[in-house]
Order: C-alpha cells, then structure tokens, then sequence
C-alpha cells in the first residue's frame, strides 16, 4: 500500500533529510494524547476495536482505542504503517473516487514512527481528542457502527462448528416473521454480523446475505442450484469488510414475507477446544423516504478455469455487457491464496477505456468492498472487463499455506481458487434520470 | 514480461514470468531450426521429461468424449477394428445381411441420461451427493455397442453389463469421401444438449443423434439441504466438486488415444432464454441471436473474433500435436506439464486461422496478441444448422490422429492433427 497523499519522490526524499535531522526533537515532541491518538481515531480504530465489535465482529486482533492499548503496539504500528501495510488499502487506482478509501500521509507516517522511536510517551491527557462518535454509537447499539437497527434477523438456530471441522460450509434460511416487518420497505443500509469472532483465529473466511421474495419455499433442489455466494443480492463480507450504506434515494426492497438467506463459510484449524458456537445476524436499516434506485448486487465472474502447478501471473478473465443504463455503486473482488490482482475496466460503446478498479497486491486477507462515493453511470452496451492474476508458486504456497503442485480450480475451500468480480448496481428504467451527483 | 489487461496496460510485472514462457527470440530461433531442420516448428516451451501421468490409465482403447448439459457421454473403442478383416467383411459388403455379421466395436460410459436415437440411457447415473457432504465421482452407467447387418446398413444395437438387450439404433449407412482402414468412433456436438455418434469404416460412415435431457443448469451437488452444511478437509479430494462447476460453465469434447494421452477441448455452455449462465448473469453464451455472432462476418482482416460472452475456448494436450508444419507442445505454461492453450478463430484474407495463445482462462473480449503461440490454416465451409451454438469438438480421425473443428451457425472451421513425438 502506498501512502494516500502520496508526494513526489524528490519531496519524500528530502523530507527523509529533515526527518533525519530533526529526529531527536521530534521524538521529544511526539506523545499519544497530542499528536498520536488523533491518527488511531481517524484512521485505525474502525477496525482495531475490542473483540465482537463492527465490521461484523471480523475485527482486528487488537484493539487500539486507548493509550493503554496502544503503546504496546507501538513498534509494530510504526513497521506496518512504514511498510505500507495499514491501514490496508491496495488499490491504486482510481484515487480519490472511493469513500472508503484509507491510507496515510507521509507526514501521519513520520509521526508514528517518530512516537514509537521515542518510548511510546502518552504525554499530556487534556490534549486528548474528544472520543470518536461512531464508537459511542456501536457501543450503545450492541456492537452495531451504524446504531440500531430496525430490524435484525439472525440464523435459524445457533450452529456449532466442531473441533475436527476445517472448512465448513452452508446455507441457512430465516422467513422474517410478519409481525417483525408487516410491511413492505426498502433498506437503505445493512450491516452483517459474522456473530463469531475467536482470538487469534479467521473463525468465518466470509458472510454472504441474500433476500429470497416471499413464497420462497425451502426447496432442497432449488438451493441446490447454487445462489452460494455469488446469488445473494446483498452481497457478502469478509475481514476488511464495512457495513453497506446506500445513498439518499437509493435502496433495496424487501418485502413482507421474505426470507433472509445467509451463506456462510467457516475457516479453521482442527484441534482440541477449536469448536465454537455461530449464530450469524443482519440488521437492517430503512429507508426514511421514497426510494428512487432499486439497488442489486451480482458478480462478474467465471468457475471454469485451471491454475497449472507452479505457474505465476496466471490470468483469468470474465466479462459483461450491460443490457441497460446503469449505475455501479461499489465492487468487490473476490478470489482465494493465490491471487494477486484484480482489475475492472469499462469499454464504452464508442471504443473508449477506462479503468473502473485497479488492485495491484491483491490479499485474500483483506476483502476489500471499494465504495463509490458517488455513483458511476455507464451507458447501455459497456463491457465490463474483470481480470485477476494468480500466483501458484512454491514462495506464494510457502507464505500463504497451499500446495503449488496442483492444479487448482474453482471450488468453495480457500485452498480452491475463485474469480469472481462483484459488483453493486442500479439498473435505469427507460426514462429514468441518473441522480444529479453521479460520476461521468 | 508484462500482462496486459483489457485498457492495454499491464495489471502486474513478475520477472519470474520469463520462466515459463518461451522468449521471442528463442522462439525465433526454434522456428528457424525446426524450418531448417525438420520442416517442423515448436511453439511454447519444449516439455522435459513427463512429470505429470496421464489422468487416464493406457489400455489402448481410443476414447471420444462429450460433455453437454452438464454430463458426459464417452465412446470407448479398440482401434484394431480392421475392415479387411474376415469377420467384419459382412458389415462392410455393399448388400449387409439383416442382423448378421455382428460385431462388438465397444462400450458407452455415460455419468446421467443419454438418448441415442430411440434409445434411452443412463437412468440412475450419477445422482446426487449426500446431504452434508462434497460429491465423490460417481461411477459412469456402461453399456456394449454392437454393430450388425440392417436393411439401410447397420444398427447399433446396445446392451447392458449383463448382456441383455436394450434396444437397436438405427444407423442408415452413406459412401464415405475417404474409406476408413480401422474403425474411428466420435460424439460430435451439435447443439447446446445434442449431438451424434459417428462410425467410419471401411468405405462408409454413419451416424445416430444423441441426447443429453435434463442438462443442469448450475452447479447441481452442492449445499444441497438447507441449514445444513458441508465439512471439508484441507486435503480432501474436491475435483469431482470442480468438474461438476466445470461442466455448469462449459461443454467440452476431448480424445483419449491408447496412450492414455487426453486432449480437451472446452467451451461456453448455451442456455435457454430463461436460464442463467454460471458466473455471468446477462449471457447466454453464444448463440446466433447473440451480439457476438452478429459480429462474426464482420470482424475485420488480421483481427481475431471477439467474444464478448463467453471465455476462451480451452485446449489442454498431454501430448504434442502437429497442425501441418506446427506443433503444439507440452508444457507451455509450466515445463513438465501438459500444454493449455486458449483458441482465437481469425480472420486471414480470404480465408481464416486458428490462433492458439498462451492465456487459456481469460474471456473472449481480452486478447493479448503478446500472449499467440502459433497459427494455423483453418478450412472454412458452410451447411451447419443455422441456428446452431457455438461448439469446439476435437474428435478422433484415427488412433494417432483427430481433427479440431469450430462450429457456429452454419459455419465450420477445422483442422487436421497427429500426434507428435514427446
């Protein structure tokens, strides 16, 4: 990851100079409550939170919201954030269009590192930043980011993963009673909650939800048909993921009488006392006021392909050519140990380029859903290109924990590969107007 | 070495890249010797010895395979079946004597229903997995293949593993252009879920349709009960779970020679109007009503057809081939390993070629010209159905020979192959 406001090589090279020549005053500057915790808040502590809070309760494995908890983290912030490592954010192009987008400042850089050189000093107290709203928010909200839901529907009953189990998947159906939701609305946000976190471990590889309309029956051959994670209009999370919030006048419709479906995917070692108990949940926000964009989510994607043994920069590839106008809201590359990665590219009805996404260092480890911050309207007849690259090499298997001499194809274990490109999208009607604040 | 995206700029640079692929000037100097030497050329890299085994165990039957709909059909034959012998004589005279002369030419394994002309096949094959567990290979249904003497030619008549007769199949004979010493079987696809069992030998062919019914859709086998799960092992054996999403994308056709050798073939499924493509929500695949086939004519000299809906066609070989002066090798992704390779149709003057690429897993709409292998002359001709899906066969012409064709519409392109040495 490079940092956000990255500078020109001259200007990084000399404020090196400056840094090396002012090291020591710097570190007898810097201290927690002035200069560091201001940077934790803005940048850090979405995710660095105690266990079973935000992003699902897929957290960080640890929490950084206080001195206390910070300064013995101190050296490694300082390697991590030097490194490029954190906050993470691997795409590096387009910049600026996304509103989740996450990096640091060279300067945010040197200030973290100047304050692990110094001993980690918390400083004075009352120079503390006021504490972060949004915390304030979940913690009164049962763990919630964006506050309390009006409805949450979780799993039909609590499922226990056992101590032999490994890779675990499955789908499970909950019709949302009539006297939770005895009216039709639309959602303007969601938030999953993967209801599991176990320290030290990837408990859940991924948290997929979907809406099946009413009527829908718990029909075994129906299923059988495979929504799996890529048929599930409300996409999925994994770790790095964030609650999916629409903007004004967009929304997705659920109806009295749907079912919640949730897909998911458990990941972990076998071993005595490795079993733990999961009952996943979604809560739903609705729409306050008429809703104009019916939001959808689908993937670009492909499940025929093979990865030879030992083969490196291995390209897939999928496609689509939009059948109406449409606006895309967000993408989410999803792939497995061996990607490295992920591009989308839009061609225009009249020849022309442009790249929608691109993800260099791809890293299954974080799944990344790369919002828009305004919607991006692409005329009928675009194609769509995504494209990933996979690295089945003896270093990548060393690194990542898989076998470089099979050829690997599509399949539902992270030793499996995937490809799939999804995005999130607004398909117009005839006639009907983009919002005044898309992208061009 | 770089790889190009779809804008034409590079998605990532891994110098290691130059391991596995043949650089240009080695290949120009490959080129030059095999023209020199041998009136061959190599393309991709030349294999070491052998690492990999063939999938298939060498017992010196040919075998002709079809995967439709997502199932499969495969033909099994020895390719001793001489039509000079005295028993076979009787089938091959001008005026065959009803029921006599019969011969058993081989077996038939198909993994789900299978209709070959009148006859129905395959009922209870296959079958889902249990609940709660991944699908293991399920083992193919076989039925023998006996060819006797009938008033239009022959029949097929076929029966099962007890011997006992399950219906005949007519199998109206026609003059072949080129008479057939031994006896070549293939299954041909034809449309999105039918095809035909072709026989040549001696101086006629024949041929009876063949019917995949029910295809799936998507991948069938999966999660298949809800609120229950499936546990898998990091070691576990999912390969039958990755065919089966294999065959939900993509049809394919494939040989086996007596080797033990495969080379597939796979391509874009078509589905109906309401059906889904796996992976990709607004196509079809390639169908003639498509934008893609509208496209075809007009794709411009020296250019390759796009397809906008449907990945690459894939050849796989555990075995050089050779088109004319060009060879195909093993390991042009991976030394040691067998050959992949992606296919492009393009359109050269008059006529056309058939590129092949060393990007087998890309979509049709991402051509990489810096990726082409090798070329080779492709012979054109209509009176295919017009209606007719796209469709990539790779059949047997003989026990060390076969022919790659292309099949769209009413147009087919082909080209002839041997196998070349190791």
């Amino acid at each position: 990851m490079k940092p956000r406001a990255s500078v020109g090589v001259g200007a990084a090279a000399l404020s090196g100079l400056l840094f090396l020549g002012t090291t020591a005053s710097a570190q007898s500057r810097v201290t927690y409550y002035e200069h560091v915790a201001p940077i934790l808040q803005n940048h850090c502590m979405s995710c660095h939170q105690p266990a079973g809070k935000n992003l699902g309760s897929l957290v960080a494995p640890m929490a950084l919201t206080s001195y206390e908890e910070a300064r013995p983290w101190a050296r490694a912030i300082a390697r991590k954030v030097k490194a490029g490592d954190m906050p993470p954010w691997f795409a590096d192009g387009p910049r600026g269009v996304f509103s989740n987008e996450r990096g640091l400042t060279a300067k945010e850089i040197e200030t973290l590192a100047a304050w692990a050189d110094a001993g980690a000093p918390g400083g004075d107290k009352s120079l503390a930043p006021p504490s972060v709203p949004d915390l304030t928010v979940e913690r009164d909200s049962g763990g919630y980011s964006l506050g309390t839901p009006d409805l949450i529907v979780k799993m039909p009953k609590p499922y226990f993963i056992t101590d032999e189990s490994e890779d675990v998947q499955g789908t499970f159906h909950t019709k949302i009673p009539e006297d939770l939701l005895p009216q039709d609305v639309f959602i303007r946000a969601w938030e999953f909650r993967a209801g599991t976190y176990k320290a030290g471990q990837d408990t859940v590889h991924h948290m997929c939800g979907g809406v099946r309309p009413p009527g829908f029956v718990e029909n075994p051959a129906d299923d059988a048909e495979g929504e799996g994670a890529s048929g599930l209009s409300m996409g999925c999370i994994a770790g790095g993921s964030e609650p999916a919030q629409l903007p004004p006048d967009f929304g997705m419709e659920l109806k009295k009488g749907s079912t919640i479906t949730f897909n998911m995917h458990y990941y972990k070692q076998a071993g005595p006392n490795s079993g733990y108990w999961n009952q996943a949940e979604i809560g739903f926000y609705f729409a306050k006021g008429p809703v104009k964009y019916k939001v959808h989510s689908k993937s670009i994607g492909t499940t025929g392909f093979e990865i030879p043994p030992h083969k490196i920069n291995y390209r897939i590839g999928a496609a689509e050519t939009l059948q109406k106008d449409t606006l895309y809201m967000s993408y989410w590359p999803h792939a497995h140990l061996r990607a490295t990665a992920a591009k989308y590219t839009a061609t225009y009805p009249d020849g022309r380029k442009e790249v929608l996404l691109n993800v260099p260092r791809y890293d299954q480890s974080w799944q990344v859903t790369y919002k828009l911050k305004q919607p991006k309207l692409l005329p009928k007849g675009t194609r769509i290109d995504v494209e990933m690259l996979y690295d089945n090499s003896a270093d990548r298997g060393v690194k990542r924990q898989f076998d470089p001499n099979v050829t690997v194809r599509n399949g539902p274990r992270t030793q499996d590969e995937m490809m799939l490109g999804f995005v999130s999208y607004v398909e117009l009607e005839p006639g009907q107007s983009p919002p005044t604040t898309q992208q061009q | 070495m770089t790889t190009r995206s779809a804008d034409g700029t590079t998605l990532a640079v891994a110098p290691r890249e130059r391991l596995t692929r043949l650089p240009r000037p080695i290949a120009a100097c490959v080129w030059l010797a095999g023209i020199l030497a041998l009136a061959t050329t190599f393309v991709g890299a030349q294999a070491p010895s052998g690492r990999f085994a063939p999938r298939v165990a060498a017992d010196g039957l040919v075998r002709s395979e079809l995967s439709l709909g997502g199932r499969t059909a495969i033909l099994a034959y020895t390719p001793s079946l001489s039509a000079s012998d005295a028993a076979h004589v009787p089938l091959l005279s001008a005026s065959p004597t009803v029921g006599g002369g019969r011969v058993r030419i081989g077996h038939l394994d198909t993994t789900g229903p299978l209709q070959i002309g009148t006859v129905s096949l395959g009922q209870g094959a296959g079958g889902a997995a249990p609940a709660g567990t991944s699908p293991s290979p399920a083992p193919p249904l076989r039925y023998d293949l006996w060819l006797e003497g009938a008033d239009q030619g022959w029949h097929l008549h076929i029966t099962d593993s007890a011997n006992a007769s399950l219906g005949q199949v007519e199998l109206p004979r026609q003059p072949a252009p080129s008479s057939s010493p031994m006896l070549i079987g293939a299954l041909v696809p034809e449309n999105a879920t039918s095809g035909r069992l072709t026989i040549n030998w001696g101086g006629y062919r024949s041929a009876a349709e063949i019917t995949f019914p029910n295809p799936t859709r998507r991948r069938l086998d999966e999660n298949r009960t809800p609120n229950e799960t499936v546990n898998r092992r990091h070691n576990e054996d999912t390969s039958a779970l990755s065919r089966a999403r294999l065959l939900a994308q993509r049809s394919e056709t494939a040989i086996v020679f007596p080797e033990g050798e495969r080379m597939s073939l796979s391509f874009q499924r078509t589905f109906g109007r309401a059906e889904r493509v796996e992976g990709n929500r607004n196509s079809r695949g390639l169908t003639v009503d498509g934008p893609d086939f509208a496209r075809l004519m007009q794709t411009p000299v020296g250019h390759v057809v796009l397809l906008t809906e449907s990945p690459v066609p894939r050849l796989r070989v555990e075995r050089p081939l050779r088109f004319e002066t060009t060879t195909l090798a093993l390991g042009n992704q991976v030394a040691g390993f067998p050959g992949s390779y992606g296919l492009w149709l393009k359109r050269a003057g008059a006529g056309w070629k058939l590129v092949f690429s060393h990007e087998p897993d890309v979509w049709g709409s991402q051509h990489d010209p810096k990726t082409d292998a090798a070329e080779v002359d492709l012979t054109h001709s209509e009176g295919g159905a017009a209606d007719r899906p796209f469709a990539a066969a790779i059949v047997p012409t003989g026990p060390d020979r076969g022919r790659l064709a292309i099949l769209w519409g009413p147009h087919e392109w082909s080209a002839d192959f041997v196998l070349a040495p190791r």
